[in-house]
């Protein structure tokens, strides 16, 4: 299955007309919850045709402060409502003092954010009474890190056994920006917990450095990074488009969701040939 | 100190930056790379607030704009988890702390009030009510959309553009905005007093188009009279043209 973040931007488009065909399509609750109109009577079109996938935005379970109960509350209830098949949140802070920041903050790789985070991810699967899966975040710096990222995310998964949402431009941008093998580090990740896989573009912004921006297309050292995953994990798992910004044609969308299954269908096959 | 303190500290230091842009002491982090999280921070929170106030940031030199965008973004607590309400808290932290930016231009504050409404009217969760489109004895009241709101300004911010409005413009303005049922367009529509004071008492109870009438020629003590009735009555049927008043009720 390959589904498409389904946007604003795009969203009259994708419902009119045909030149976008996914399985699946996912959204940010934060975005679609507790709203009305003209947005509320396309989000009901589109799941009249498409099983939702959720990817959330602003829970925090990294943050240091203790979870907002309303709003996961108010989560729960859009999950039911809409019926969705798997809710995912990042491995990062969005929000700290009670203040929201909007935005995807590096949690430090310590033994005390491990224990932290992983009881506040056990606290939110059993109120939402599902697994939840945790994605990877980008990070442009580590901030006072004790510990290296890969023992961080593993004890992390460990502890609050939760499952895997795994972002494999992530994985290329991290490795990039922190100068560490792409492949090794999905080596050693759990891979039987990998429930959902995220693919996206993104932007260098110094030599040295990439911002994932998922403005621009995925390049082909992301590709190849995903089909290495696949072939590693031997088996099928629902990838997402992600495109928030910079969005081209529905058609060239189409085009790269299309490569996706091809890479996808030949890994396993090449997998399964391999073993017999 | 405990390590839990720790990490909690070096987590408010790097959201303390992200929200300021002063680093006050983080460790550990590469300096080079942590002036892409402030930007990327404040670029969202930005782009939603100019999102959100499109006349308002027009208006404002981008020094004044960028101004009380830092400001607000440093000093408040942005309480909400969805993004696209976040630019309700900047308008009332102007208002709550009298922002200077306010007292520069009188109508400003009736600006963002009009941009921040039409952005809540068009989000806002639906409201079901029950009407028909048919009156009959039974079902003789008027239903107002209740996704509607009144607005009295002293300046027409709805009417004009922003930096043609002088003090001559003062004076008393009604703007009545409602979202559309059907394609959740936000209708703007600019009343009279009396129909302003018309729509208040509907939005206060439902009641008949005779009484309706009746009772807001009392508010301005007026005898009704047939071009009052006449004039009235348009109204209200282009009113429901509109579906600012929705149809019957009993």
């Amino acid at each position: 299955m390959t589904g498409i973040g389904f946007r604003k931007d795009f969203a009259e488009e994708f419902l009119q007309e045909n030149q976008l065909k996914v399985d699946f399509i996912e959204v940010a609750p934060e975005n679609w919850m507790g709203i009305g109109g003209y947005w509320k009577k396309l989000f009901k079109e589109v799941l009249k045709d498409y099983p939702l996938y959720t990817h959330g935005l602003s829970l925090s379970v990294g943050s240091p402060e203790e979870l907002d109960f309303s709003f996961l509350e108010k989560i729960k209830q859009f999950l039911k409502e809409t019926n969705a098949r798997i809710y995912s949140e990042h491995l990062s802070f969005s929000k700290c003092e009670n203040a929201h920041l909007y935005d995807l903050l590096p949690i430090p790789f310590t033994e005390q954010a491990v224990k932290h985070v992983s009881e506040k991810i056990k606290s939110v699967q059993d109120f939402l009474e599902r697994k939840i899966a945790i994605e990877i975040v980008s990070y442009y710096t580590p901030v006072a890190a004790e510990m290296k990222e890969i023992e961080f995310i593993n004890a992390i998964l460990q502890e609050s056994d939760c499952e895997l949402l795994l972002d494999v431009n992530n994985i290329y941008v991290n490795a990039f920006n922190h100068q560490y093998d792409a492949k090794n580090f999905i080596d050693h990740l759990p891979l039987e917990r990998v429930s959902y896989i995220h693919m996206a573009g993104h932007e260098k912004v110094e030599e040295d450095l990439i911002i994932d921006t998922h403005g621009q297309d995925i390049i082909d050292p992301v590709y190849g990074l995903f089909e290495y995953t696949i072939r590693k994990m031997g088996r099928s798992v629902p990838v997402l488009l992600e495109r928030d910004f910079n969005i081209p044609e529905l058609k060239d969308l189409q085009k790269e969701v299309n490569q996706l299954n091809i890479i996808k269908a030949n890994a396993l096959q090449k997998k399964f040939a391999h073993a017999s | 100190m405990h390590p839990d303190i720790q990490t909690h500290k070096i987590q408010s230091r790097l959201a303390s930056f992200c929200r300021s842009g002063e680093n006050s002491g983080l460790k550990g982090v590469s300096k080079g790379r942590l002036k892409h999280y402030r930007r990327l921070v404040f670029n969202n929170v930005n782009s939603s607030l100019k999102s959100a106030y499109p006349l308002t940031h027009n208006f404002l030199s981008e020094e004044k704009w960028l101004k009380a965008v830092t400001d607000f973004f440093r000093e408040h607590v942005c309480e909400s988890p969805q993004i696209w309400q976040m630019p309700g808290e900047f308008l009332n932290w102007l208002t709550e702390k009298d922002d200077p930016l306010l007292k520069e231009c009188e109508f400003l504050s009736e600006l963002l009030l009009m941009e921040w409404l039409e952005v809540e009217l068009f989000m806002m969760e639906d409201i079901e009510c029950e009407y028909s489109t048919q009156q009959n004895a039974q079902r003789d009241k008027l239903l107002i959309n209740p996704e509607h709101r009144l607005l009295a300004f002293n300046y027409p911010v709805h009417l004009k553009n922003a930096a043609e409005i002088t003090e001559a413009d003062k004076g008393n303005y009604y703007l009545l905005m409602h979202r559309h049922p059907s394609n959740g367009s936000i209708v703007f529509t600019d009343v009279s007093v009396f129909f302003a004071a018309m729509m208040q008492h509907l939005s206060n109870e439902n009641q008949n188009i005779n009484n309706l009438i009746q009772k807001t020629c009392t508010d301005f003590n007026l005898q009704v009279n047939d071009e009052i009735f006449k004039k009235s009555k348009e109204f209200i049927g282009k009113a429901i043209s509109t579906q600012l008043i929705l149809g019957f009720t009993n």
